[in-house]
């Protein structure tokens, strides 16, 4: 059976009425969530994971697609109207579409995201619907040590371009991997770092650790800084909908964004930050109204936000193909289809076709369900952004310590998101990023494996990490990422200096 | 040597508490009981690696600190990342969470939430008493609901589950 096929069949048990409810649900919380200010996509996704326990399979892939889609939308809402982007990737957003805002035009903004990130978002699904199948046969003649370099180049980058600073990326890293550690080892079952404690013999839960640094985490920080002021809603004044000439200003700007979001996230290189700036800056340099930048273009609104919907679905190739994700919310997807006893990777579209394929479908449907539901009730949504502050942590707590409670019913969790809360806090008050803590968390343990079976067939030959094509392949890429910036600097700063001589 | 300001005595003292960390995973790694197994990598091997890393990566962050490279949370500016932090408000969320934690299982999922619900909206300053009763319990209430009957998902009852006849009925 070729792919279309299967992908038509993907769409035939997506269509049922059962599972589009499902997806209506998904997308209607993901965009609840999502909207709420400080709730980035990883953390909506996070939090409605129990949401989720109860279904089956399909449904559930169904449901976390819409809410995947929804909660990237629903976080371009709050960037626009309130300049409090909730992740990396809506940073660029901010800058324009708060500008734009402030000129009354937010509904333009609001309505050139919306298209822009279904465009995107349907475009990055047919290529990925073509690239991944193909990636995930070329992955499975990846050996163990392949796999142990494509990871350690995730770290890498991940860990040093994630945030202002490399060291505390690294940090950041450092204390996922052993967060990765605890509880009994997968070969020897022996304990590592578990203190003796029954429940954390089986190591500790991703999720909890996920919504007590996102959500925990970054309520006790707002608590410490409650003298602040709040924030400021900016209405969206008269028409919602964008005219002929923004339309005509945003279309290519949206392909754009989308050539460029996509393949950056195929690569295993973390963050959506570097497409969106990417996008930005080639917006404003082919623009005609160069000047508009930084007082709010809408070609710096339409570009970045495409790269960062197609961004988000090219991380979904490795995470689909490998089994690798590359992003906090992609970390999350890999959580909850692992829920469901199914593994991503190579393998997964041999043994799990019709799933893979139903999934694939779910993002186009969950993309379209977005469009039709959400262009539309744009003006309900704001609503939301007038939540009081006060209920609005209450339930952010409250919520995120119902699902650290009910993955296992166990207080253990709570004790645990309690403590891993107040290191959430730490790690927000001196600038260290949560992204490569996640990954730290569920890399490790893959590497790990990866790594073992790599020396057993080498029979205690260290020396296999390093051979092969690949492997050597992936480390000089590493060397070139980490160390260009430097050199170029270094040559740079020579020629100037030669050129004062 | 740069000014010891609060600022950085904080941050001093976090990079501090990270390398004892990284030196903790190593002093795990080494008293590390032997498998019975045989393995080529033993579980030792990793745990090394992680411990060495997170001691290299804690020694650099000193040297950053002790340079006056001081954290900027993100979404704030330079200066204000180091204000005093608010310790009331941040003590009210403590035992908000806290409540949770030790009243769940015996009390029931709808009277902790709510007191968690309520207690967090105190500290962020909310003083309008009853309209916050009611809100906190309206919450847990529908949570519960959704989740215990809609999504099949286990909550503990309690109190509230059984005045409501929501609680699961004991068979047998």
């Amino acid at each position: 059976m070729g792919n279309l096929d299967l992908l038509l069949e993907g769409f035939s048990n997506a269509l049922t009425a059962q599972n589009l409810l499902y997806g209506l649900l998904g997308t209607f919380l993901g965009t609840l969530v999502g909207v709420l200010p400080g709730i980035g996509p990883a953390l909506a996704i996070a939090l409605l994971l129990p949401v989720t326990l109860s279904a089956e399979p399909t449904s559930a892939l169904i449901m976390f697609a819409a809410v995947f889609y929804g909660a990237m939308y629903g976080g371009s809402t709050t960037s626009i109207l309130l300049n409090t982007p909730g992740e990396a990737g809506s940073v660029i957003t901010a800058v324009e579409g708060h500008k734009m805002a402030k000129n009354g035009r937010a509904g333009a903004a609001l309505t050139t995201a919306a298209l822009g990130s279904f465009v995107a978002g349907l475009i990055a699904t047919i290529l990925l619907a073509a690239a991944a199948p193909s990636l995930a046969e070329l992955a499975l003649k990846v050996q163990p040590a392949g796999y142990v370099a494509l990871i350690v180049f995730a770290f890498a980058t991940v860990g040093t371009l994630i945030g202002s600073s490399r060291v505390r990326g690294l940090v950041s890293l450092s204390v996922g991997l052993i967060f990765g550690l605890v509880g009994a080892d997968q070969q020897t079952g022996i304990n590592r770092l578990s203190f003796g404690i029954q429940e954390a013999t089986d190591g500790l839960e991703v999720i909890v650790v996920i919504i007590s640094f996102f959500a925990l985490g970054e309520v006790i920080y707002y608590a410490s800084r409650f003298q602040d002021k709040g924030w400021q809603i900016l209405p969206v004044k008269g028409k919602v909908w964008m005219n002929r000439e923004d339309f005509r200003r945003s279309w290519k700007p949206w392909l754009r964004g989308t050539a460029i979001g996509f393949p950056m996230g195929i690569i295993p290189a973390g963050g959506s930050e570097i497409p969106t700036f990417i996008s930005y800056s080639v917006e404003k340099k082919l623009s005609k109204n160069k000047d508009e930048f930084g007082n709010g273009a809408i070609e710096g609104v339409a570009g970045p936000e495409a790269a960062n919907n197609a961004n988000a679905a090219g991380v979904l190739v490795p995470l689909l193909a490998l089994g690798l994700p590359t992003s906090a919310t992609a970390a999350i997807m890999l959580v909850a289809i692992r829920n469901f006893n199914i593994q991503p990777g190579p393998m997964l579209f041999e043994l799990n076709a019709p799933l893979v394929w139903t999934l694939i479908a779910s993002l186009f449907i969950g993309n379209t369900l977005l469009l039709l539901i959400n262009l539309p009730l744009i003006r309900i949504w704001i609503q939301l952004l007038q939540i009081p502050r006060h209920y609005l942590y209450a339930g952010i707590t409250t919520f995120g310590l119902l699902g650290a409670y009910s993955l296992n019913n166990s207080t253990f969790d709570l004790r645990l998101a309690f403590v891993l809360g107040f290191v959430g806090y730490l790690f927000r008050r001196f600038g260290i990023p949560n992204t490569p803590l996640v990954l730290g968390v569920i890399l490790g343990p893959m590497v790990e494996i990866q790594f073992r079976q790599a020396v057993q067939l080498s029979n205690g030959d260290y020396s296999i990490l390093v051979s092969g094509l690949l492997p050597k392949v992936i480390y000089l890429a590493l060397i070139l990422v980490l160390f260009a910036p430097a050199l170029m600097k270094l040559v740079k700063g020579k020629a100037g200096q030669g050129l004062r001589k | 040597m740069i000014k010891v300001t609060r600022a950085v005595l904080a941050e001093a003292i976090f990079a501090f508490a990270f390398l004892l960390l990284g030196l903790f995973v190593l002093y795990d790694a080494f008293t590390l009981e032997e498998p019975g197994v045989y393995s080529v990598v033993s579980p030792k091997t990793f745990e090394l690696i992680i411990g060495f890393f997170t001691t290299f990566v804690a020694l650099l962050l000193i040297i950053q600190v002790l340079r006056g490279k001081l954290g900027i949370a993100e979404g704030t500016e330079a200066g204000a990342a180091q204000l005093r932090p608010d310790i009331k408000t941040m003590s009210i969320v403590f035992i908000a969470i806290l409540i949770h934690i030790v009243l769940l299982e015996p009390a029931g999922y709808i009277a902790t939430a709510s007191l968690t619900f309520f207690g967090v909206a105190y500290a962020f300053g909310s003083r309008k008493y009853l309209k916050d009763i009611l809100i906190s319990f309206a919450f847990a209430v529908i949570v519960y609901f959704v989740f215990s009957k809609g999504l099949r998902i286990f909550l503990p009852d309690g109190i509230f589950e059984n005045l409501l006849g929501l609680a699961r009925k004991v068979e047998g």
